[in-house]
C-alpha cells in the first residue's frame, strides 16, 4: 500500500482566491475553437451573403456594383447553373448507390469465417489510406491513351475516355467510387458485425436460404447504417471537387462541371466572388434540403434496434 | 415427432475436443435434457443436431436419416435460443410467419397456423407489436410459437428459460412440460440448471468436458450417480464426498477419515471387496445426515444457514473436509463453532472408487 497521495489531505484555509465562475472557464475552453470556426467557417459563410449581393466588375481593380438580389435570380436561372446541378445529382445517383453496395458486397464476403480473409478484410478497406489526389492520378494514368492499363488491356475509345463526353463522368465516377469503397466498406462491416449471429442462425434453421437471409435479416438490420451511408455519401458527392480538377477539369464539353468545379473557375478564372458566393449558397441549401428529405422520406424505413 | 441421435459424435476446434465420441438418443417423443457446467459441450451438441456445426467425426440422425451432410434448413427441427434470436424488424405475426414464408406455406394456411399457435401461447393480443415492445417473458413466447408453427420432427431448446426472472422461470417450465405432451414432442433440451433438468426431463444427459457421465431418468442420476462428478453436480447442496481408506474388521469393512468411522452395509462391503479397494470415497446426501448424540460422525459446526423451510448446517470434519447437512426448520439448533455429532443411514451411502470416481455399486 502507498500513502495517498497528498493533495487527499485537508487544505488550512489560505487566503482566498478570486475564481472564474463555471461558465466562464467553460467558454475559455471553448475559445480557441471557436476563434477557428470564426476565421475559418462563419465568417466566410456570412460574408457569401454579402457578395451575393454585389455585382463583381468585368476586370478586376475596378469598383463592385451592388444589384441586390439580381445576381441570385440571374445565376440561378441560367442554363450553366442547371446544367451544373444536373451534372452534380447525376454524379450523386452515379457513386452513392454503387459505393454502399459495393461496400456492403464486400463487406459481407469478408465477414466469411475463412482463413486468411483478414488479408482480404486489409486491402478492401486499404483505399481509405489514398487521397483523392492520389485515386485521381492512378485513374487518370489507367485511362490515359498512351501509358494506361486500358489502352493496353485493347480498351481505347476515340477520344480517351476523359476527353469523351459521354464517359468522362461515369469514369471519374468510377475513380470516386474506387476511393470511397474503404470507408464503404468499414461502415458496412462494422454494421454486419452488429447484426446478432443467432438471428441469423434461427433464419437458417427457420428454412431461409442465403439470398432471402440476406435481403429479409441482414438488410434490414443493417438498415441504420446504410442510411448513414446514404446521408453522408451524398454530402460527400455534392463537394466533390478534387478528381474533377485532377481528371477532367469540368469538361470535356462541361460534362463533367459540377457545381463546387463552377464555383472555383468563377472565382479562380473569371475572378467574380459574386457569383461564386451565390452558387456557393446555393449548393448549402440543395445539400441541406436534400438531407432534410432523405431523414424525412428514408428515415421511415429505418429499423433502429430497441 | 421422431427420434433424434448422435453415434461416436466427436468435435474439436482447432485443438481443443468440445465433444468426445458422444453417443446419444433422444427418443421420440421424449424430453431429453442435456445437462452440465459451461463449457461441457452441451450446446455444441445441440449445434451439432442442428446442423450450425459439423461434427469432426460421428453421425447425426432425425428419424430414421442420417443428416450429416444436409443443411439446417432441411433437417426439419426448430430451435429456441437463448436470446430467443426473433427477427427485431418484424411484428410477432410476421416473426411467426417467417419459416412458413421460407417454406413456402400458402398464404391462408399460414393464416390458419399463425392464428393456432398464437392462440396456443396466449399471443392472439401482441400479433402486431415489435419484439422491442414485448417483455421478456412474450419474446420467450414468441420464439416457442415461431418454433411451433412449423410442426417440425424434433425441438431443441438452448436455455431457454434463463433470460427469464425466477418466478416467470417456474411457470413456464411448467408450460413447456404441458406443451411437449400436448404436442407429443422430441426435445432436446440444453440447460445449466439442475432443478430444470430434475423437474422437465424424462432423461437427463450430465456432460463433463465434452464426454457423456451418464444418461438416465432424473431419479436415477440422483438417487444413484454414475461417478464423483455427478454424485457432486447433482443435488442442491450437493452431496457431501469424503476421502478416506477402508478397514477389515472380522466380519465386515469400515470406511474411516479424519473424525469418522461409518461401517459399510453388507452390499456394499462385499462389493468393495470385489472391486478390491483399499481407499475410497463415501458420498453422503446432506439430507440423509442427521444430528444424532450416538452419530459415528464429528465435526465442527462452522455456519447455520436458514431458509425458512429447512437449515444447512455447515461443518468441517477433523481435518478439514467440509461437510454439509439439512435439518428441518423445528429442530434443535446447535451453535456455531460447537462439536457436533452426526450420523447418516447405513443404506443412505454411496461408494466411489478415488481412481476412477466411477461408483461402486452394491
Amino acid at each position: 500500500m502507498t500513502a495517498p497521495p497528498a493533495t487527499d489531505a485537508p487544505v488550512a484555509p489560505g487566503p482566498r482566491r478570486r475564481r472564474l465562475p463555471d461558465w466562464g472557464l467553460g467558454y475559455l475552453f471553448l475559445l480557441p475553437a471557436l476563434v477557428i470556426f470564426g476565421v475559418f467557417i462563419f465568417f466566410p459563410f456570412a460574408k457569401n451573403f454579402e457578395l451575393a449581393l454585389y455585382r463583381s466588375p468585368p476586370f478586376p481593380g475596378l469598383p463592385r456594383t451592388y444589384v441586390g438580389f439580381r445576381q441570385i435570380t440571374d445565376v440561378l436561372g441560367s442554363g450553366d447553373f442547371r446544367h451544373s446541378l444536373w451534372t452534380t445529382v447525376l454524379f450523386g445517383l452515379l457513386t452513392v448507390p454503387t459505393g454502399i453496395a459495393l461496400g456492403l458486397v464486400l463487406a459481407v464476403l469478408a465477414n466469411q469465417r475463412l482463413r486468411g480473409v483478414a488479408i482480404y478484410r486489409t486491402i478492401f478497406a486499404s483505399t481509405v489510406a489514398t487521397s483523392v489526389a492520389v485515386a485521381s492520378v492512378i485513374f487518370g494514368t489507367l485511362m490515359n491513351p498512351q501509358v494506361g492499363l486500358l489502352p493496353w488491356l485493347g480498351i481505347n475509345p476515340s477520344p480517351a475516355i476523359l476527353d469523351n463526353p459521354s464517359w468522362a463522368l461515369p469514369a471519374v465516377a468510377i475513380a470516386t467510387v474506387w476511393q470511397n469503397l474503404g470507408l464503404s466498406f468499414i461502415l458496412m462491416s462494422a454494421g454486419l458485425q452488429a447484426v446478432p449471429g443467432d438471428v441469423l442462425e434461427a433464419a437458417e434453421i427457420d428454412g431461409a436460404g442465403p439470398v432471402t437471409r440476406f435481403w429479409r435479416v441482414t438488410v434490414p438490420l443493417l438498415s441504420p447504417t446504410i442510411f448513414f451511408a446514404v446521408v453522408v455519401g451524398s454530402i460527400f458527392a455534392f463537394q466533390t471537387f478534387g478528381q474533377i480538377d485532377l481528371l477532367t477539369r469540368g469538361g470535356p464539353q462541361n460534362k463533367t462541371n459540377v457545381l463546387t468545379y463552377f464555383i472555383v473557375t468563377q472565382l479562380r478564372e473569371h475572378q467574380n466572388p459574386g457569383t461564386a458566393a451565390v452558387l456557393s449558397i446555393a449548393l448549402f441549401l440543395i445539400t441541406l434540403l436534400l438531407t432534410l428529405a432523405q431523414l424525412r422520406l428514408l428515415e421511415r424505413r429505418v429499423h433502429y434496434a430497441r | 415427432m421422431s427420434r433424434v441421435a448422435l453415434e461416436g459424435i466427436t468435435k474439436r476446434f482447432d485443438g481443443t475436443v468440445a465433444l468426445s465420441d458422444l453417443t446419444l438418443e433422444a427418443q421420440d417423443e421424449e424430453l431429453l435434457v442435456l445437462l452440465g457446467p459451461s463449457g461441457c459441450g452441451k450446446s455444441t451438441a445441440l449445434r451439432i443436431i442442428a446442423g450450425l456445426e459439423t461434427p469432426t467425426e460421428g453421425t447425426v440422425r432425425i428419424g430414421d436419416e442420417v443428416v450429416n451432410d444436409r443443411e439446417p434448413r432441411d433437417r426439419d427441427i426448430a430451435m429456441v435460443f437463448q436470446s430467443y434470436a426473433l427477427y427485431p424488424h418484424m411484428t410477432v405475426a410476421r416473426n411467426i410467419e417467417f419459416p412458413l414464408r421460407a417454406r413456402r406455406v400458402p398464404v391462408e394456411e399460414r393464416k390458419h397456423l399463425i392464428a393456432d399457435t398464437a392462440r396456443v401461447l396466449g399471443l392472439d393480443e401482441l400479433l402486431d407489436r415489435k419484439p422491442s415492445q414485448l417483455s421478456g417473458g412474450q419474446r420467450q413466447r414468441v420464439a416457442l410459437a415461431r418454433a411451433l408453427v412449423r410442426r417440425p420432427a424434433a425441438f431443441l431448446m438452448d436455455e431457454p428459460l434463463s433470460n427469464l426472472d425466477a418466478k416467470l422461470r417456474v411457470q413456464t417450465r411448467a408450460e413447456l412440460v404441458d406443451l411437449q405432451r400436448r404436442f407429443r414432442a422430441t426435445v432436446v433440451y440444453v440447460t445449466h440448471d439442475q432443478v430444470e433438468a430434475m423437474t422437465m426431463g424424462h432423461r437427463i444427459a450430465i456432460l463433463d468436458h465434452g464426454v457423456l457421465q451418464q444418461v438416465d431418468e432424473p431419479q436415477r442420476v440422483y438417487a444413484q450417480p454414475a461417478n464423483l462428478f455427478v454424485a457432486r453436480f447433482i443435488g442442491n447442496p450437493p452431496m457431501n464426498t469424503i476421502e478416506g481408506r477402508l478397514t477389515a474388521a472380522v466380519d465386515r469393512l469400515t470406511f474411516e477419515s479424519a473424525g469418522l468411522t461409518l461401517a459399510l452395509p453388507a452390499p456394499l462391503a462385499s462389493a468393495a471387496r470385489a472391486a478390491g479397494l483399499e481407499q475410497a470415497v463415501i458420498g453422503v446426501r446432506p439430507e440423509d445426515l442427521r444430528v444424532d448424540q450416538a452419530g459415528s460422525i464429528s465435526a465442527k459446526l462452522t455456519l447455520v444457514e436458514s431458509l425458512g423451510h429447512e437449515r444447512h448446517l455447515i461443518l468441517r470434519l477433523d481435518d478439514g473436509q467440509p461437510l454439509v447437512a439439512r435439518q428441518p426448520a423445528e429442530a434443535a439448533v446447535p451453535r456455531d463453532g460447537e462439536a457436533v455429532r452426526l450420523a447418516a443411514a447405513p443404506d443412505a451411502l454411496h461408494l466411489f472408487d478415488p481412481s476412477s470416481e466411477r461408483r461402486v455399486e452394491p
